[in-house]
């Protein structure tokens, strides 16, 4: 039996609202260009790579269940492809950063560190730091991501409309085949386009505190959206099994990130190398040290407690609420990651143009995905592991 | 739980059907016993969610806190050393072994807890006495009533087993020897019609 759920029609008015909304960041940025061109670099970078690492996070998500064959996430596969598709937007709204590396990335201009020591390593990462190889590899790590995006998508979306295909083996063989290059080319995207803002800082541990936190957004997301399809009555057959099963995934990779944050902090703390403590100096100084202590408890803490709750895992509502804060406690996450890097001695830490940049790309990427999913399912309702999918049970 | 009355099912679907027909009839203390996990019969038997996470959330809050307090006593207070010029009491460096000693406590504590909430080890059992129970581990479904339950009554809920599709009907332990004299055991009447505690039939001593 095929089951059937029904098109997705409506999302006009969200459409409509989150276009408005980017128009309204665009204008913001643009009055930024004029105002503060430098601190817009920075608010710009934030709000990206807040978006892309949701994105390829889900990515991640989905290639895993394809990988393994997973049973109930195929309920929820067309929404994960849903978010996996804002990757093209994404890489078109990466092309303005490259008129402004200079402004963000030290590494661009060497010569001008006043320590010699700096401008000395500064040359010596130059093979590997420099604007060309920056552009090229930011044109690999789309090219892998967004044909792996698209492909899987595709083929999916294929068989909602000729169920006798079989795509399984397809997208189980690029998807075991994929992780690898696409688990390479986010570690080497969270060393350029974050690490790299202070070129002296190293950290093995970084790209995976970035990732932890981009997958755990993800899911948030995807919690949070599919929360809101079930409600507009796209998900017909969803069951509380579901809702608990992305709850438990939100608290192991919950706790996944603190356990990335803390010992990336532990070993640099025991070590206490000048170079190296100075990440977390810049962050432990004046303002920064009440968002460095808040983002430890909106990242951990507070969503680590709420999702112990097994009742709370099983209303969409409720989860629906720890799955949106831990979608914008990435941003914070981002937000702090690339920011304090941008040396403003200012007294308060977040300016307009984030909410500009937030705005911008928050509102560019929900319009962009609506338009996608408009006229298809929000469900795999070729696949034939769908009914099975939709009985999953826990207790 | 301790089942004192047991009945065989041929399949999960005549068990699960007789759960449902016996808690309509108001029998409450009701435990299953089947090769593999049946899907609903949690739900059908009504099973509350197992107070194992909250017994053992003070061990995890006690193991993690006492080990913290341990190594800030130890090195903040009695012996302070100077590592690194750090400062006696380093939060960072004392949390991975908190984090440790409270997992080892909650696991170990898990561990002994769900023992004694099952009361394990038990050397015997009386249910394994029953003949054909050996088939709860193979290819029959056993059903149990504690003798506790107040809607069980002695004569007439053999018979409306046998009537729900029960192959095999038997008491364990005790009061299988105690029943020996009742017919009810070893002829389970055709027809059950009856609701318990409608018809009293005699009681054995």
């Amino acid at each position: 039996m095929i089951h059937d759920a029904p098109r997705f029609q409506g999302g006009r008015r969200l459409f409509a609202a989150s276009l408005g909304m980017s128009v309204l960041g665009a204008a913001g940025l643009l009055a930024g260009l004029l105002v503060n061109p430098d601190r817009l670099h920075f608010a710009y970078l934030a709000a990206f790579a807040w978006a892309a690492t949701i994105a390829t996070g889900g990515l991640v998500f989905l290639m895993i269940c394809h990988a393994m064959r997973a049973g109930w996430p195929v309920a929820l596969r067309r929404l994960t492809e849903t978010i996996v598709s804002a990757l093209p937007l994404l890489a078109l709204l990466f092309v303005p950063l490259l008129f402004g590396l200079d402004r963000i990335y030290p590494w661009t201009h060497p010569e001008a560190a006043a320590d010699e020591h700096v401008r000395h390593l500064l040359e010596h990462k130059r093979p590997y730091l420099n604007a060309t190889g920056f552009v090229i590899r930011a044109g690999v790590y789309f090219a892998v991501w967004g044909v792996a995006g698209h492909l899987l998508r595709r083929w999916s979306l294929r068989r909602d409309e000729a169920p006798e295909l079989d795509v399984d083996g397809r997208m189980n063989g690029l998807s075991a085949v994929g992780l690898p290059v696409v688990g390479l080319s986010l570690v080497f995207a969270s060393f350029d386009w974050l690490m790299s803002l202070d070129p002296t800082w190293v950290s093995t541990m970084f790209p995976i505190y970035v990732f932890a936190g981009g997958f755990v957004g993800a899911l948030g997301l995807l919690t949070a959206l599919t929360c809101a399809a079930q409600r507009a009555g796209l998900l017909p057959g969803l069951n509380g099994s579901h809702y608990s099963a992305l709850g438990r995934l939100m608290l192991a990779f919950t706790a996944f990130w603190a356990y990335a944050a803390f010992f990336q902090f532990l070993l640099i703390w025991s070590a206490d190398h000048p170079h190296e403590v100075a990440f977390y100096l810049r962050r432990w100084e004046g303002p920064w040290k009440a968002t460095t202590v808040a983002l430890c408890a909106a990242r951990f803490v507070v969503p680590f407690v709420m999702l112990l709750s097994y009742r709370l895992k099983r209303r969409p509502g409720y989860l629906a609420v720890v799955a949106a804060w831990i979608v914008v406690s990435h941003y914070v996450d981002m937000h702090w990651l690339v920011i304090p890097e941008a040396r403003a001695r200012a007294w308060f830490p977040y300016h307009w143009l984030d909410v500009a940049a937030l705005l911008f790309f928050g509102g560019a990427c929900v319009a962009f995905t609506t338009q996608r999913l408009r006229g298809k399912r929000a469900m795999p309702v070729g696949d034939p592991s769908l009914p099975r999918a939709l009985q999953y049970e826990s207790l | 739980m301790k089942a004192d009355l047991l009945a065989e099912f041929e399949t999960p679907e005549a068990l699960l059907a007789a759960v449902e027909e016996l808690y309509r009839r108001g029998y409450r203390v009701l435990d299953a016993f089947t090769p593999y996990p049946v899907h609903g019969l949690e739900q059908a038997l009504r099973l509350p969610r197992s107070k194992l996470p909250w017994l053992v959330l003070p061990f995890a809050l006690g193991g993690g806190g006492g080990c913290y307090g341990l190594q800030a006593y130890l090195n903040g207070w009695d012996y302070p050393l100077d590592v690194g010029g750090r400062p006696p009491h380093s939060a960072p460096s004392f949390v991975p072994i908190s984090f440790e000693m409270m997992v080892l406590a909650t696991a170990l504590m898990g561990v002994l807890i769900f023992f004694a909430l099952c009361k394990l080890p038990e050397l015997h059992h009386p249910i394994f006495e029953v003949e054909g129970f050996a088939g709860a581990s193979q290819d029959r479904f056993w059903l149990g009533i504690d003798g506790r339950d107040p809607a069980l009554k002695r004569g007439t809920t053999e018979a409306l087993l046998a009537s729900l599709g029960a192959s095999r009907v038997a008491w364990t332990g005790e009061t299988a020897k105690a029943a020996e004299t009742s017919e009810a055991v070893k002829k389970p009447t055709e027809a059950a019609e009856e609701v318990p505690g409608a018809v009293t039939k005699e009681e054995p001593s």
